[in-house]
Formats: C-alpha cells, sequence, structure tokens
C-alpha cells in the first residue's frame, strides 16, 4: 500500500505520522501514540469499544482509515479526565452508580456519554438509550450505565448552575 | 495492491474518473468498506478517499418542491435536521434504525445507496418518498429516480465516472411511515421492513430484504385499494413483487410472512 | 453490626477502568516481541498429511512451531487430558491448532498465515447431537460418546402408575457464546528456564498445572499472572491454559517474548461455548399436580474432546429436577461428541439447559391441567428440612416458596393479571403475557470437589498496618477483588484502606482455587474471613491506633508476615460421587424471576417490558456490586432465551462468528429490571454470604418461554425463542 502523510489533534496535541491510508485510527492511538484506553472489542464497528470523538461526532477508531484523518481533532478517553488524570463528573458519576464492571466496554460507554451531555442531551431514558445504543456492554445489563449517565447529567446541570 | 487516491477538490476527483473507465470503490463514512476489507467481501483494490469533500457535499436545504440532502451527510446530521424532521419523519424514523448511534455519526446517506443493500434502512422510506438521485460527472448532472437506479443485485444505474451528488425528496402530504422488524432493537441488520406513503386512493410501498435489490411493490401498490381482499390474496399478490431468501440471519418464509402480515394489517387499517 | 461488609464500597479498579488506564493484556508495554498466532485446520475432520509452506514467500524472521516442538505432554490439562495443544495426525473441528507462527510484525505475520496451507485427507463430520447420537458416523471414542452418568430415587415405574396424566417433551438449546468484550490476550516469556505468563485468565492455577504438564516443569518453574480482564463469564476458565501454551511454546522456540492477541472472529470459532443440549422430559402427575415421577434424559453436546464436559453435566444433572420435593427420579446424563470446538465453561455449567427444559415442562403442565403455573409450583415445591433425589436432606434454609412469592409480591402478581387481560382486550397485534421460573443454584464445588482443591488463602500484614489479600481468584468484572477486601476489613475491624487485594500471580499467591462455580466470595471469603479473625485475636488490639502499634511490636524486625488459612468442610457434608447420592452441594441459593413480555404477533418479535427477581444469597457483601451482577446474569440469560445462537457453515465452522450476526443484548432490548434479595444469613458463609454469580444466569430462558405462552398460548421447545419459531407454530 502506499504510504501517506497525516496530519491531525489527537486530545489537543499535533501529530503528524507516515502510514498507510488504510491503516485504522485505533491501531495508530495504540501502536504509535500509544494511547492505550481506546480498546478493540470486536474490529468491525459493532461493538463500540473503540469509541472516540472526531470533530465532535462519537464515531468508531477501528473502522476508521488514516487517510480521513487530515486535519480532524480527535478526543480520546485520555482527554476526558480532569488535568491532573482524576476522573471527570461523567466518569465519577459512572464509579457511583455502578456503570463499570470488567471495564473494557467503559472508555466507549464515557465517549458516548460526553457526546451526548455536550449535545445537550436531556434525562429522558430513550434520548439516553438512543444516544449509547452502538455500545455493547455484556456485565452490567446496561441498567447502573444508564443510572450513570442520568447521575452525569444531573451533576452536568448543577456545575452550569453554578 | 490496495491503493489510495485522496482528490482534494471536485475538479482532481473528475480528472482522476475521467483518466480511466474503472470501477473505483469510494470510502465515505467507510462503515461498511471497513469491515468488508477486512473480511474479503470486498476485493476492489483501487480506492477514492472522499473525505476532503465532505464539506462541500454535506448539509440539507430546500428549493420551492423538494428537500435536498446532499449525498455525504452523515445520518446523525440528517436526525437532527429540522426540515427532514418536519416533512420525512418516516425517512428519520429509518435514519435512527441504521446500525448504532456511532454508525449514524459516521454513516452517510449516498454510502447507504450505493452500497445497494437488500437490508438498507433507509432506502425502502427514500423509494415510498419518490426521491431522486443526482447524479455528477464532468459532463454535468442527471437526475433519477431512485426507483429506477436499481436494476439488479448490486447492478446500479450509475457510471463509472459519475458520483452522486444530491438526494432530491418532493415534499408532499402523503402519510408516511416505516416499520422495522431486526435482529434486535439496535446495532441490528433489517429482517424485514416495510415503508410506505399514502394518500387517498394512492399508495407507495417498499420492503426491505425482500428481494434482491431495494424496489417499490408495483403489483402490490396497484390492487391495494381493491375491496374485500384477504391475508391469501395479499400473499398471492406479494409473490409477484418480492421474493424473500434464507440467510444467517432468518428464512425467506418468515420474512415473506412478516411482510405480508404488514401489507396486511395496512390494508385492514386504511380500509376503515 | 458489620462495619464494611453490606455497604457499597467503591471498587478498587474503578478508578483506573473509567479513565482508560487499566492494563489489559494487549495494553501492557512490552520491548522487542513478536506477535503470535495460530494456523487452524480449514476442515471440522480429517487426517493431516502434511503442512505446505508457499516457497514464494519471504520466510525470514518468522518461528514455526507444531506438535514436535512440545517438550512434555501434548496433552492439555483438565478433568480428562484428551485435547492435544497442536493436532499431531486426526484433526477434529474446524479451526484446531496445526501451526503456530511468530513473527516482529503484525501485518507480515498475518501474510504469512495466508501462505501456509495443508494437506488434509477429508473426513465426514458431524455438529448436532442427533447426527453424534445417531452414530452414522463415528468420530470418537467407540460410539461418540464421552460419559454417562446416572441420578436415581424411588420407583420410577410406581411413580407413572399413579399418575393421571404423563406429559413427555423433548427440549434443545443452542451454543452460547459467553460474548465478553475483550477477547482473548496472552503473552509469554522465558527466563532462566522458568516461563512466565500474563494475560487475560479466570484460573492462573489452572494454566499452572497445565504448563508443567506440556513443558515438563517443576511447580516453581511456570509463573503465571493475571492482567485486568475484560470479562470472562466461564469462558476463560479453560481455554486459557491453549493459548498460553501456544505463546509458551512460541516464545521457547523463538527465544523472545510472544504475544498473541485473538480477533473477534477468531476468538468465537475456536473457544469454548455453552454446551448445545436435548432435554427428553418426561412428567407424571395427579389431577390435582402433584408430581408422581420424573425422567429425563439429558444430553449436551460435548464438542470434539471431552474435556471438562463431565463435571458441567453433573451440574446439569444436579438441577435438572428443579426445585421440587419428588419421590421417583431418574435423570440420565450423556455426553456425545461433535466435531466442532470442545464446549466448557459458561455461567450456569449446565443448569441453564436443564432449568430451561424443567421450568418450562412444569409451566406447560400447568397449562394443560388448567391449573395456575403458580398454584402447581407450590404443591410441589421442595419445603423446608425437605429431600432432594439425590437424598441430600436440605435443612431449613430452603427458600423457594419465600423468594417465589416475594417476587410475585413485588410484580403485584393479581393486579398485573388483570391489567393483561385489558391490554389484550384492546390491541389486536400485541399480545402481553406474564411468565416466571423458580430455580437454584449450588454454591461452590459439586460433590466432594471444594475437598479435593483444599483452597489455600492468606493475607500479608505489613509494618505500616498495611493488608495484601492473597488469592489466586480473578477480577473479571465481578467485583472480587473489592468483596474479599471487604470481608477481610470486617474480620479485621479495620476500615477498608487497610485492605486491599495483592496482584495475582501464582509466584506470590496461594492456590484459593479458580475464580468458577460462584465459590470465590462464599468459600474463599469464608477462609480470608477466619484469617483475619486470627490476626485479630493474635495482635489482640483495640482500636485504630492500637492496631498499627500491635502491627510493629508483632512484626519487630520484618518487614511483613503472611497468615493463611485452608478450606474447612462444613460439618455432615458427605457426597458418593460412584453412585450420586448425598450432599451435591453445601448449599443452594434459590431465586425467582417473573417476566412480562409482549408478543407483536405480526411480526412475531417478542419485547420484554418488565422483569421481576428475588435472590437468596445469603448476606449480600457489597449490595451495589451485587445487584449489577445480577442485573448483568438477567440480561444475559434473556440473551440465550431470545435471540443467541451459533449457526453452522457448510464446511462445518461457525457462521455468525461475529457481533454483528451472533445476536447479544443491545442497550434498546433490555426490560426494566425489579431487582430484590431475600436476606438470609447463611450459617457457613463469610457474614452469612452465599455464592452469587451463576445463579441469575439459570432462569431466564424458561420465564420468557412461560411469559409467550402466557401471551399467545404457544409451546416452545427450543432456544432461542426466535421469531421464526414463533411464527412456525402460529401459522400452523
Amino acid at each position: 500500500m502506499n504510504k501517506i502523510k497525516v496530519s491531525f489533534k489527537v486530545n489537543n496535541k499535533d501529530y503528524e505520522i507516515e502510514t498507510t491510508p488504510l491503516r485504522r485510527l485505533l491501531d495508530i492511538l495504540r501502536e504509535d501514540l500509544k494511547l492505550m484506553g481506546t480498546k478493540e472489542g470486536c474490529g468491525e464497528g459493532e461493538c463500540g469499544a473503540c469509541s472516540v470523538l472526531i470533530d465532535g461526532e462519537l464515531s468508531l477508531a477501528c473502522i476508521t482509515p488514516a487517510t480521513q484523518l487530515e486535519g480532524k481533532e480527535i478526543l480520546t478517553i485520555e482527554g476526558i479526565s480532569d488535568k491532573d488524570g482524576e476522573p471527570s463528573y461523567i466518569q465519577k458519576a459512572f464509579i457511583d452508580k455502578g456503570a463499570v464492571q470488567c471495564g473494557f466496554c467503559t472508555p466507549g460507554f464515557v465517549m458516548a456519554t460526553h457526546k451526548y451531555i455536550k449535545d445537550g442531551g436531556s434525562n429522558d431514558e430513550t434520548k439516553i438509550k438512543e444516544a449509547l445504543s452502538g455500545n455493547f456492554c455484556r456485565c452490567t445489563g446496561y441498567a447502573k450505565i444508564v443510572d450513570g449517565v442520568k447521575e452525569a447529567i444531573v451533576r452536568h446541570n448543577d456545575k452550569e448552575a453554578k | 495492491m490496495i491503493s489510495v487516491l485522496r482528490p482534494k477538490t471536485t475538479k482532481e476527483l473528475f480528472e482522476i474518473l475521467d483518466k480511466e473507465d474503472k470501477n473505483y470503490l469510494f470510502l465515505a463514512g467507510g462503515t461498511d468498506i471497513m469491515p468488508s476489507i477486512k473480511k474479503g467481501i470486498e476485493k476492489r483494490e483501487d480506492l477514492i478517499d472522499l473525505s476532503f469533500l465532505k464539506k462541500g457535499f454535506s448539509g440539507v436545504y430546500r428549493d420551492k418542491t423538494n428537500i435536498i440532502v446532499k449525498s455525504l451527510t452523515t445520518f446523525a446530521k440528517i436526525q437532527k435536521d429540522e426540515l427532514l424532521n418536519k416533512h420525512f419523519p418516516s425517512f428519520i424514523k429509518a435514519s435512527k434504525l441504521i446500525g448504532g448511534y456511532t454508525i449514524q455519526g459516521m454513516a452517510t446517506i449516498a454510502g447507504n445507496i450505493v452500497n445497494a443493500s437488500p437490508a438498507a434502512d433507509s432506502l425502502p422510506s427514500l423509494l415510498t418518498l419518490n426521491a431522486k438521485v443526482t447524479l455528477l460527472s464532468s459532463n454535468g448532472e442527471r437526475i433519477i429516480e431512485l426507483k429506477d437506479f436499481y436494476k439488479g443485485y448490486k447492478n446500479l444505474e450509475i457510471k463509472n465516472n459519475e458520483i452522486i451528488s444530491n438526494i432530491i425528496i418532493p415534499t408532499s402530504d402523503y402519510q408516511a411511515d416505516f416499520i422495522e422488524v431486526g435482529t434486535r432493537k439496535a446495532m441490528s441488520i433489517t429482517k424485514v421492513s416495510l415503508a410506505y406513503a399514502y394518500k387517498d386512493k394512492n399508495i407507495f410501498l417498499s420492503a426491505g430484504s425482500a428481494f434482491a435489490y431495494p424496489k417499490r411493490l408495483f403489483a402490490t401498490e396497484k390492487r391495494f385499494f381493491e375491496k374485500d381482499l384477504t391475508k391469501k390474496d395479499f400473499e398471492i399478490i406479494l409473490k409477484e413483487d418480492v421474493s424473500p431468501l434464507d440467510d444467517i440471519r432468518s428464512s425467506g418464509n418468515y420474512r415473506f410472512n412478516v411482510l405480508r402480515n404488514l401489507v396486511f394489517s395496512l390494508y385492514q387499517e386504511l380500509q376503515k | 453490626m458489620e462495619k464494611v461488609v453490606g455497604k457499597n464500597i467503591e471498587r478498587f479498579d474503578a478508578k483506573s477502568k473509567v479513565t482508560g488506564t487499566a492494563l489489559y493484556a494487549d495494553d501492557i508495554p512490552l520491548n522487542d516481541f513478536l506477535y503470535g498466532a495460530q494456523v487452524g485446520s480449514p476442515v471440522a475432520r480429517g487426517i493431516l498429511k502434511a503442512i505446505k509452506k508457499d516457497p514464494d514467500f519471504d520466510w525470514t524472521g518468522f518461528t514455526f512451531v507444531d506438535y514436535k516442538d512440545i517438550p512434555g505432554k501434548n496433552e492439555v490439562e483438565s478433568v480428562v487430558w484428551d485435547m492435544p495443544f497442536l493436532v499431531e495426525s486426526e484433526i477434529r473441528y474446524h479451526g484446531q491448532a496445526i501451526l503456530l507462527l511468530a513473527h516482529k510484525n503484525k501485518e507480515t505475520l498475518e501474510e504469512g498465515i495466508k501462505r501456509i496451507s495443508f494437506d488434509i485427507e477429508e473426513l465426514p463430520y458431524v455438529t448436532t447431537i442427533d447426527e453424534s447420537l445417531s452414530k452414522k458416523i463415528i468420530m470418537a471414542r467407540e460410539d461418540n460418546v464421552f460419559r454417562t452418568k446416572l441420578l436415581h430415587r424411588g420407583d420410577l415405574e410406581k411413580g407413572f402408575k399413579n399418575a393421571d396424566f404423563i406429559f413427555e417433551n423433548t427440549y434443545y438449546t443452542p451454543h452460547q457464546e459467553q460474548a465478553y468484550i475483550e477477547p482473548f490476550a496472552m503473552t509469554a516469556h522465558w527466563e532462566n528456564n522458568k516461563v512466565y505468563i500474563k494475560g487475560t485468565m479466570q484460573c492462573p492455577y489452572y494454566i499452572h498445572g497445565g504448563l508443567k504438564v506440556l513443558f515438563d516443569k517443576k511447580d516453581d518453574e511456570v509463573i503465571i499472572a493475571q492482567s485486568a480482564v475484560g470479562g470472562a463469564f466461564g469462558g476463560k476458565e479453560d481455554y486459557p491454559t491453549v493459548i498460553s501454551g501456544h505463546a509458551a511454546l512460541l516464545s521457547l522456540k523463538s527465544g523472545k517474548t510472544v504475544k498473541i492477541i485473538y480477533d473477534r472472529d477468531l476468538d468465537m470459532n475456536i473457544t469454548t461455548k455453552r454446551h448445545p443440549s436435548k432435554s427428553v422430559v418426561k412428567i407424571g402427575v395427579t389431577k390435582s399436580g402433584k408430581i408422581t415421577a420424573l425422567d429425563m434424559d439429558f444430553i449436551l453436546d460435548g464438542g470434539a474432546y471431552e474435556t471438562m464436559s463431565s463435571v458441567i453435566l453433573a451440574r446439569g444433572m444436579l438441577h435438572a429436577f428443579g426445585p421440587y420435593e419428588l419421590a421417583n427420579v431418574r435423570i440420565n446424563g450423556v455426553i456425545v461428541a461433535t466435531n466442532t470446538p470442545p464446549n466448557g465453561a459458561f455461567r450456569g455449567f449446565g443448569a441453564p439447559q436443564s432449568f430451561f427444559a424443567i421450568e418450562s415442562q412444569i409451566d406447560l403442565i400447568a397449562q394443560k391441567l388448567n391449573m395456575s403455573p403458580s398454584e402447581l409450583r407450590k404443591l410441589n415445591f421442595v419445603k423446608k428440612n425437605g429431600t432432594f433425589p439425590t437424598g441430600q436432606l436440605l435443612g431449613d434454609d430452603v427458600l423457594i416458596t419465600e423468594v417465589f412469592e416475594q417476587m410475585l409480591n413485588n410484580a403485584d402478581y393479581e393486579n398485573l393479571q388483570k391489567e393483561i387481560a385489558e391490554f389484550n382486550k384492546n390491541n389486536k397485534t400485541k399480545k402481553r403475557g406474564f411468565g416466571f421460573s423458580t430455580f437454584f443454584h449450588g454454591a461452590g464445588f459439586t460433590g466432594n470437589g471444594e475437598v479435593m482443591v483444599a483452597s489455600k488463602a492468606g493475607v500479608r500484614l505489613q509494618k505500616d498496618g498495611k493488608v495484601f489479600v492473597l488469592v489466586a481468584n480473578t477480577e473479571m468484572g465481578q467485583g472480587a477483588h473489592t468483596v474479599l477486601p471487604q470481608i477481610v476489613a470486617e474480620a479485621l475491624e479495620l476500615p477498608m484502606d487497610y485492605v486491599r487485594t495483592e496482584k495475582v500471580d501464582t509466584s506470590i499467591v496461594p492456590n484459593s482455587g479458580p475464580t468458577v462455580a460462584s465459590r470465590t466470595t462464599m468459600i474463599v471469603g469464608e477462609i480470608l474471613r477466619r484469617v483475619g479473625k486470627k490476626i485479630k485475636k493474635t495482635l489482640n488490639y483495640n482500636n485504630e491506633s492500637d492496631y498499627l502499634e500491635k502491627v510493629k511490636a508483632y512484626l519487630n524486625n520484618k518487614d511483613s508476615e503472611n497468615f493463611y488459612e485452608t478450606y474447612n468442610k462444613p460439618p455432615k457434608i458427605v457426597w458418593d460421587d460412584e453412585n450420586y447420592r448425598g450432599d451435591a452441594y453445601g448449599t443452594y441459593a434459590w431465586a425467582a424471576y417473573g417476566v412480562l413480555t409482549e408478543v407483536d404477533t405480526l411480526s412475531y418479535d417478542v419485547k420484554l417490558i418488565n422483569a421481576w427477581s428475588v435472590f437468596d444469597i445469603g448476606k449480600v457483601i457489597n449490595p451495589l456490586l451485587a445487584s449489577g451482577q445480577v442485573e448483568g446474569g438477567m440480561i444475559q440469560s434473556f440473551g440465550y432465551a431470545l435471540t443467541e445462537n451459533i449457526v453452522f457453515d457448510k464446511k462445518g465452522k461457525y457462521w455468525n462468528a461475529d457481533f454483528t450476526n451472533y445476536i447479544i443484548p443491545s442497550i434498546m432490548d433490555v426490560p426494566k429490571m425489579h431487582i430484590d434479595f431475600y436476606n438470609r444469613e447463611y450459617e457457613f458463609g463469610p457474614y452469612g454470604a452465599k455464592g452469587l454469580g451463576e445463579l441469575p444466569m439459570d432462569g431466564g430462558a424458561p420465564a420468557v418461554n412461560n411469559a409467550i405462552r402466557n401471551a399467545i398460548g404457544v409451546d416452545l421447545f427450543n432456544l432461542p425463542l426466535s421469531p421464526e419459531q414463533i411464527m412456525d407454530k402460529m401459522e400452523r
């Protein structure tokens, strides 16, 4: 495969890499940038464990090729935590509501929740589920994840009110 | 050997397309192509990445009689669009059933159209709304009815030097809806679906996963307002339109019976 | 009053998991390593004649391993050691490992796999229980039968003679994939003739044993360590021995660290699944609904090798009679062989299969007798101090009636029935129904298992007062590494901050047994409670500051000291494995499910609206973790009920080995869940706790089946309860 140069931002940091055009963003994040928080669950865009934000849209790193990254701003789970590496309000809400078990799907769910709240998502349970509908979890049965999202929205609104 | 061309402008794109008569694989959202390449289902090796053209080919606007969706608009954008929500709630409903929210943020409407999967969720709805597609080449535009766009299994009315630029949906006062029966409620592949749009004694029908390619159910449309049709009658009529297959997800028999049930139930509803 | 136990203590690993910093096997930084992979058989059955490497391909930098490279035995240690690590001649399933490859570049390795081919004499194969039973093709042992077992009580003939009606039906269940979200990943390296393994696993000492056999090594020459585990559900119980063996063989030959990662396709294609089953259930019953006899053939598909299937058969049989007092019983267990990857552990371990059969059949009988299914159950429930068909005398902690009543009460059963009738009257195409299941799960190993394992667990007490729990039991999402320290902190009468779990590494922790069989909290937790109490007694402190001083004084010059205890069998437990008599389990956890479904009569689709459950798991150590685990188990059991199924292609390969076509529940598929616990402390569990892990998997399928029956009056006998199957019944 021909090689290409692509420039993009990950968590506000600039990168330029040379790679093959169909190399997956997931491999670039994990192998080149050593950002291991984005996970491979299925490798075919089904499970959502590799969810990241690209230019603000929820996207799957396992089916995003390098060629499509030019000029893009990518946000991964490593860019979600507070500056000191402490959990953000969404991540704290997930902990407090028991939304985490094996944790392998968790970064993906946190990204989907971040996107939902960023877009002004409400506490409506159906809307929350739609926003998380591309992410699979096999441990929790989803109930506590929905609780976690609801709690995060409450905390977000409290923060905004202040 | 896979090669990926990356045109920065429409001009560059058409230069590539005009240079050689080749069946290029266009990389738009990538949600279907990337897994297909990985699994060896997609064997074409000459790709054109459209991501640099996304800005120019994304968005929704209206003219006097139509809502126009630009080809690389994602389904997430479509779902949020006010015009589409106002005029075509059945299409919005269908777009929410494409994969899950992660897929909807990446997948584009033109991608769904050219993929031409019998199970593609946006197509039955667009067919019943009498959508058209604009095909753009260096020679200019031509507009073709979506119902004429599909000629056989993955056989499309599009030339190697053309791309889809717009999807044109005429506004109308027809009542429309879309019913999907899938393998699960999200990240699902459609086992069978029915889209319809009607007004007075006119109806447009289309079904997903019922035939080798997306199509309207013309025979059924024609007889739909006859009096006293039975479930059995629809079984006979529908056989002229569809012939669903057995596959990994379901049986042809199931698909057919469910479609018959859905059509007959609609018939009973509209007879009232 | 407990201070730590019963509290929602935060998971020790919560922060690292939400921030993405937890290190799963594929996340661990490695220097100078090779990627390893297997090349598997392209046919389901055959005789291997030759391995061919494409002469036009550049093989520089590749390491190759076949069976001849094995220093010890080419046998995977299990209950029966009949499976090889690598094919020698006979191939028994599609994808079975023949050759191992390693290379430093992932893409080159993938290309190399494609350039290997095999000369194989293909043989006809079988993929189903019925094909295997027909014996038209014999592919294992003399008769395709791996094992038979018999459980017998009373006089079957007399029982059926006393019956007014006899109902016989056959139930089938398919493979179920664990579908942990993290696929298999394992690394191996050698140092001074010792082999080191790290990766995703449930039972490090299983791998430890397996690699000793494979490499002919001693205890201290094999070191197994666990990384963070992204879900397991039994799927990482037995298979890790195989992938660890493969990685270690490649590492030995190449002299480099080797990492093997399975992609989803390979993971689903070749690793263990839940055993498919066939149950022929014959029940005799009087006019008034009293069961007089149960005769059941319970047949499991073991796959290509027997491995640990016999213990799964045992558990399936020992739950097959349901929570009923039955005087005349015969349960005939069989494991047959098929040309499919060996089936193995999956949450529930045989019980979900047999409960589907018995609990569906009980409901069917109620309907035929025109009796309420709740009345029929209550009439036959085993009572306090009753007897199970093994002859086991149960104590006064038989709680099936209680949990069932509590579930019906929570669901407001009487009103619910009225609401359903009203809904169905007003809806032409949607029909609702309520169904339930009543079940139990034996906690800990079957029979003499715990005595044979003789688990040892302990803690390391440090000079600074910190206490590290030393167990081989793994954290795989269920919360064990939070719950076990909770128990220790309670026993030490110290705040949680003092106690945490040491990393699981066989060079550091004792063999406290595998993390299976709903045993970790109840069995290992109790050993740890005793350890804690021993330290408390030894140090004899009054409060926290006193503790810190006494620790220093006690340890004197030492940095730390380890304290251990081993498993104590509760009194009066006696099991005769030969005759299947006696106390099959030390105790049982009891539960009841109720499910409200809605069937769409146009699409035959089944939607779950509400699900109620009541569990008796003794004392709940950490309610947030327990309810989370229970909710996950319920949804997993509903997936088993409605959509999960493996289908085969024409080559005898799993056709739907991906998340697109193997249908696990999405967030849009889950009903509203109403979870409740019945709090009664168990005498021999830590602070009264019993096992929990598997129980929620057992009841979903029959409850959904019974709810569908209640909604539309059809009797279904096969999982999954698919719309296609419902259509076939309704079209008739």
